[in-house]
């Protein structure tokens, strides 16, 4: 008797759905060069991560203009990478709700995945009608279970529509000054992320260490 | 005549940190009743291991108590499954022993009763009829409720069948081995392990089982496994 024919052959996901802000404002001080280098390092070494861990999968949805599923979610190691481009205003609200679609979808993300965690990124406020978006991803259906995190990019962020995405956990949003800090706070997140996988439960968050010295706002 | 057969083992997670296996199973069989209950210590709690066991010795007792008085509600056994429980892990504490729980519990000449807190699954096959007791899908892996837990007896899922008549088979699974399995192909897998197993020696069976868990084909697996089957080949005398 083969049991494999009763068994999925698919390693259990562990999704990670990135909100990239790549409004106009991003163009600025390097900060979308930093932010396609960090995906793309971040990419580069989650389909390196060995495999006797969960398989993690990334979704990259952007708002810059419009909002948009710039990378559908898939293995990480499959993922083809084109960087982003930086334009227009900042559709956040949107986002929310397409990265709250994704999760709600089980065929995408089956009841077998672990715990997705969704990182919000922006430089600047939101255009108006946010709200919706973030109701959808704090207080309803499976997506209000996802873990997430937060990073505020330069002096303009707005931080209070961040806090309020990452609550209760206040200490998950962090502040990067420049465009040295992103990488930094990629860094950190591959590391995170790297660190659930080899756990013995991947859906318990580990301790943050924190080598690069984030701030946390 | 009910027969049973399962096996538990721990997970490569749990071998790769040098942790005891915290899924636990339990059968008993006597003039009143037939038993087979599972159950998974929550990983992130300190004594799970102590807590799954416990909770396979508080149904066992529980059931003793609730064979022995006809048309009690399941609502009381449930009760008693959480009192006794608590009491067994109460010097480790409540909450550092957090375990989900499933069970079959066949009375003799009575009903039949499916029941589930937490992760895992539950499938039994009664007569032509089909139960599924398994948690909502709009959960994540490896996230549940279980003793210690739960609140309220509304967070268990039950199944009675007044006295189910004729051949029944009953699968109780583990998330480590529910999660991975095939919808369509549960049953199948049921079938199957009575099939070329069910005539084996109890402890051979067992030791078989536990091998083919071992080489759990999923890539990546981590969990500890633990399966309970529960079955019965002929109609109950009389119909």
């Amino acid at each position: 008797m083969q049991l494999k024919e009763f068994t999925t052959g698919a390693a259990r996901p562990l999704p990670v759905i990135l909100l990239a802000d790549v409004s106009g404002s991003m163009h600025a001080d390097g900060k979308i060069a930093a932010l396609n280098a960090s995906i793309r390092d971040m990419l580069a070494s989650f389909a390196t991560t060995d495999d006797q861990g969960a398989e993690i999968h990334v979704a990259i949805i952007t708002f810059g203009g419009t909002a948009e599923v710039q990378t559908p979610l898939a293995t990480a190691n499959t993922v083809q990478w084109t960087d982003l481009t930086a334009r227009g205003s900042t559709p956040m609200g949107k986002a929310m709700e397409l990265a709250a679609d994704l999760i709600e979808d089980r065929e995408k993300i089956p009841a077998r995945a672990y715990r997705p965690t969704v990182v919000l990124l922006s430089d600047g406020q939101p255009d108006p009608g946010w709200e919706n978006g973030l109701t959808r991803m704090t207080k309803e259906g499976r997506a209000q279970k996802a873990d997430r995190m937060a990073l505020a990019i330069g002096a303009d962020a707005d931080v209070d529509v961040l806090r309020r995405f990452v609550a209760p956990a206040t200490d998950r949003l962090f502040g990067a000054a420049d465009a040295r800090r992103i990488r930094d706070f990629f860094n950190f997140l591959t590391m995170s992320v790297a660190t659930r996988t080899r756990s013995v439960n991947p859906n318990e968050l580990p301790p943050m260490q924190d080598p690069y010295d984030l701030d946390r706002l | 005549m009910w027969q049973m057969m399962g096996s538990s083992v721990r997970g490569p997670a749990h071998r790769r940190a040098g942790q005891p296996n915290q899924d636990a199973w339990l059968s008993r069989q006597n003039r009143a009743f037939a038993l087979a209950v599972i159950a998974d210590g929550l990983g992130s709690r300190p004594h799970a291991a102590a807590g799954s066991r416990a909770a396979c010795r508080a149904v066992a007792e529980a059931a003793r108590a609730w064979s022995a008085a006809p048309g009690a509600p399941p609502d009381l056994l449930l009760r008693l499954i959480h009192a006794l429980w608590n009491i067994r892990v109460h010097a480790l504490g409540a909450g550092d022993s957090s375990t989900t729980c499933a069970f079959a519990l066949a009375v003799r000449d009575g009903p039949l009763l499916l029941a589930q807190l937490g992760d895992g699954l539950v499938l039994a096959r009664c007569g032509g009829d089909v139960i599924l007791l398994e948690p909502p899908a709009e959960r994540f892996g490896n996230t549940t409720t279980g003793l210690g837990i739960a609140t309220d007896l509304r967070e268990w899922r039950y199944h009675l069948a007044p006295r189910p008549p004729g051949p029944a088979a009953i699968l109780l699974a583990t998330d480590g081995i529910a999660d991975d399995l095939l919808p369509d192909r549960r049953l199948d897998l049921l079938d199957a392990l009575i099939d070329r197993h069910g005539s084996m020696p109890r402890g051979e069976c067992s030791r078989l089982i536990g091998s083919m868990l071992r080489a759990w084909p999923t890539p990546g697996h981590r969990d500890d496994k633990t399966l309970a089957i529960l079955w019965r080949t002929e109609a109950l005398e009389g119909q």
